[in-house]
């Protein structure tokens, strides 16, 4: 074979690889965009993660979470319909920059337990498998950058190897980080669930979806929080069958106000709390990394599915009580 | 060079500033009593799951608002629970939070929920006869000698915190604005007592003030051995807004006796952190420092001058009588 030979053998194959490129841009522009509108279905949970992992008010978090979404989503629909598609493929991998980051992030600063960057698929994928995710989009990205010309170019082979390199190298970084991360910092629906199954607490555990309520007596100094605890409480009471009222427990920390079962028992008669109430011992709740009262629903004895502090609004009540029916 | 010379100066104010309030003037508390409390008995225990306030009635037993229980309270000065009323709920006899304050006055009981502008009136033999709302939350509430209700309301801002003179119809009677609020809410967290002549004597929480109103302000001092704000530090809140939050707290409770002697808790900064307790005479001096053998949440001080303490989670009242023996400032360190 001569070098005309090879060159027209090159260029053929790559224009094959162009074609892969331009349906795997479709592709990923789909997934993200339909990520997007389930994200936007429960907004708030995204609104939270970024507010406690970023530290900053709720309103600019409201203002960010809005500006990534919008982002995403026209970046997303603009790269499955071929619309700017170098621009959109640009601006979707800032959004999955920002993304990889914040995932990050939240594991380092241990700012929430679940990471709800894909709103109700968030339910189908662990953590890791988002990271996962998130990085093959961005190498798809990046790989078939060329791809996305509206008039796609044929890259140089060796400028792709080098390329090709780079992202390995990269991709087996960022994993094996965030892997040591999550041993050693880990707050994710594993750890908790974890704990849980190491505890007496493993026999609450529901094999369909599990509402527990972690609890610290101390928050209830703010009245609007004992209100949405007791409140939800009611709600999950009157809308399950009697059957399955074992699946909703709550466990409340020691303290000093709480400091056996008893006063756990007593608190429940006295505010007329409908499930079980459970003392545990301070340190379960450092396990937890647990730093304000909240609810979390477990799925299948092993996730995390939703993850939500107190004061719980009427949207958190209403979409709890969703997940369990 | 000037620059230099200016840090050093201002270093050598500050310095001796410093050990202005950190070493009180001789003259003020040389005649510094060291008293010393011996307990008498302790109630409740199983009784109480969480006492934010109590109170003595004309027959000498108390009531206690168990906030925890949704309850107040009526027992004997020997713990037996004489009756009690109360449940969650925002009817009429009922706390939506909790009952917070109490107090007892000639013929009504008076309790404020918690973290609420709401406040019902029991008679003594805690039967509800009628609620009323202040404007913001009940910060501290006592009777007045001629059974009018003054309420200490706190709302965050300068213009919402006031004493409050009511009637038992729960009429206003009059307003005084307290004097040292301010716009920063933790300045305007405060308690006050009433001494003889129906004069209220105001301490605040992070401020170190004392405060003097009949029915009007009248005078303002500072407390002895007390920095005169606390340490301050940057926090976030639940809302995501940075403020500065106060870390110690100077003052913790306040209460007087019927001879007009004023009793403070100390908070942080007292030489035994919630444990001294520093009586101030007419003179508004400190006249004596008792040392409780535990920690303290409130302290109160019965008809027979017997020193009453919330203690152990807030389940317990320790009741205690106060020995003297005469020391000075430096003996007693």
């Amino acid at each position: 074979m001569n070098i005309a030979d090879q060159k027209s053998l090159y260029i053929k194959i790559m224009s094959k690889w162009n074609a892969i490129g331009k349906l795997l841009g479709r592709g990923i522009g789909t997934f993200f965009a339909l990520s997007t509108i389930l994200t936007l279905i429960e907004i708030s949970s995204f609104v939270s993660l970024v507010q406690h992992t970023l530290r900053i008010t709720t309103g600019f978090a409201h203002g960010l979470a809005i500006l990534v979404l919008v982002f995403e989503l026209g970046s997303g629909i603009a790269l499955c319909c071929r619309i700017f598609p170098r621009t959109s493929s640009f601006l979707l991998l800032g959004t999955i920059g920002f993304m990889i980051l914040l995932q990050f992030l939240c594991l380092i600063t241990k700012s929430a337990i679940t990471y709800n960057s894909f709103g109700i698929l968030n339910r189908l994928f662990s953590d890791y498998q988002i990271t996962l995710i998130l990085l093959i989009a961005s190498n798809i990205l990046i790989l078939f950058a060329s791809s996305f010309h509206k008039q796609a170019s044929i890259p140089s082979p060796i400028v792709l190897v080098i390329t090709l390199f780079f992202l390995v190298f990269c991709d087996v970084l960022l994993l094996k980080g965030y892997k040591h991360f999550e041993a050693h910092h880990s707050t994710h629906s594993s750890d908790i669930v974890a704990v849980i199954n190491q505890s007496a607490l493993k026999e609450t555990l529901n094999d369909t979806v599990s509402v527990f309520f972690l609890l610290q007596h101390n928050d209830f100094n703010c009245p609007p929080c004992l209100e949405s605890v007791l409140e939800l409480g009611y709600r999950l009471f009157a809308v399950l069958p009697p059957q399955h009222h074992s699946r909703v427990v709550a466990f409340m920390c020691e303290d000093e106000v709480i400091f056996n079962q008893n006063r756990a028992q007593h608190w429940k008669t006295a505010n007329n709390f409908p499930f079980d109430v459970l003392f545990v011992p301070k340190s379960l709740f450092t396990q937890f990394h647990i730093k304000k009262s909240c609810v979390v629903v477990i799925q299948n004895r092993q996730k995390v599915i939703f993850q939500q502090d107190a004061p719980f609004t009427l949207d958190t009540m209403k979409k709890i009580e969703s997940i369990l029916l | 060079m000037k620059n230099v010379t200016g840090l050093f100066i201002r270093s050598i104010v500050l310095i001796l500033y410093l050990s202005m309030w950190q070493k009180p003037s001789f003259s003020q508390t040389s005649q510094v009593q060291h008293l010393f409390a011996t307990p008498v008995r302790s109630i409740g225990d199983t009784l109480f799951f969480g006492i934010t306030d109590f109170d003595f009635m004309p027959d000498g037993s108390l009531i206690v608002a168990d906030k925890q229980d949704y309850r107040i309270k009526r027992v004997s000065k020997t713990g037996v629970l004489l009756s009690q009323t109360g449940k969650r709920g925002k009817a009429k006899g009922e706390f939506t939070s909790g009952p917070f304050l109490v107090t007892v006055g000639k013929s009504l009981i008076a309790v404020a929920d918690f973290s609420s502008p709401r406040v019902q009136l029991f008679t003594h033999s805690l039967e509800a006869v009628r609620e009323f709302r202040v404007n913001g939350f009940v910060m501290a509430m006592k009777f007045d000698s001629k059974d009018n209700l003054w309420i200490g309301t706190h709302g965050g801002l300068k213009n919402i915190t006031r004493l409050v003179k009511y009637n038992t119809h729960g009429t206003i009677q009059k307003e005084i604005p307290i004097s040292h609020a301010s716009d920063n809410m933790f300045d305007n967290l405060y308690f006050f007592t009433i001494i003889p002549g129906d004069t209220l004597v105001v301490a605040y929480a992070y401020q170190n003030i004392l405060d003097e109103y009949s029915n009007s302000y009248i005078s303002s001092w500072n407390l002895a051995f007390f920095p005169p704000k606390p340490q301050y530090e940057r926090v976030v809140s639940e809302q995501g807004n940075k403020l500065q939050a106060p870390t110690k707290e100077i003052v913790y409770s306040i209460c007087s006796d019927k001879n007009g002697f004023v009793y403070l808790l100390g908070g942080d900064y007292a030489f035994a952190p919630f444990r001294d307790v520093f009586v101030l005479n007419r003179n508004k001096k400190i006249s004596a420092i008792l040392q409780l053998p535990v920690e303290s949440k409130k302290i109160l001080v019965d008809k027979e001058g017997t020193l009453w303490s919330l203690e152990s989670n807030r389940t317990l009242l320790t009741q205690y009588t106060v020995s003297q023996r005469k020391t000075k400032y430096h003996e007693h360190r």
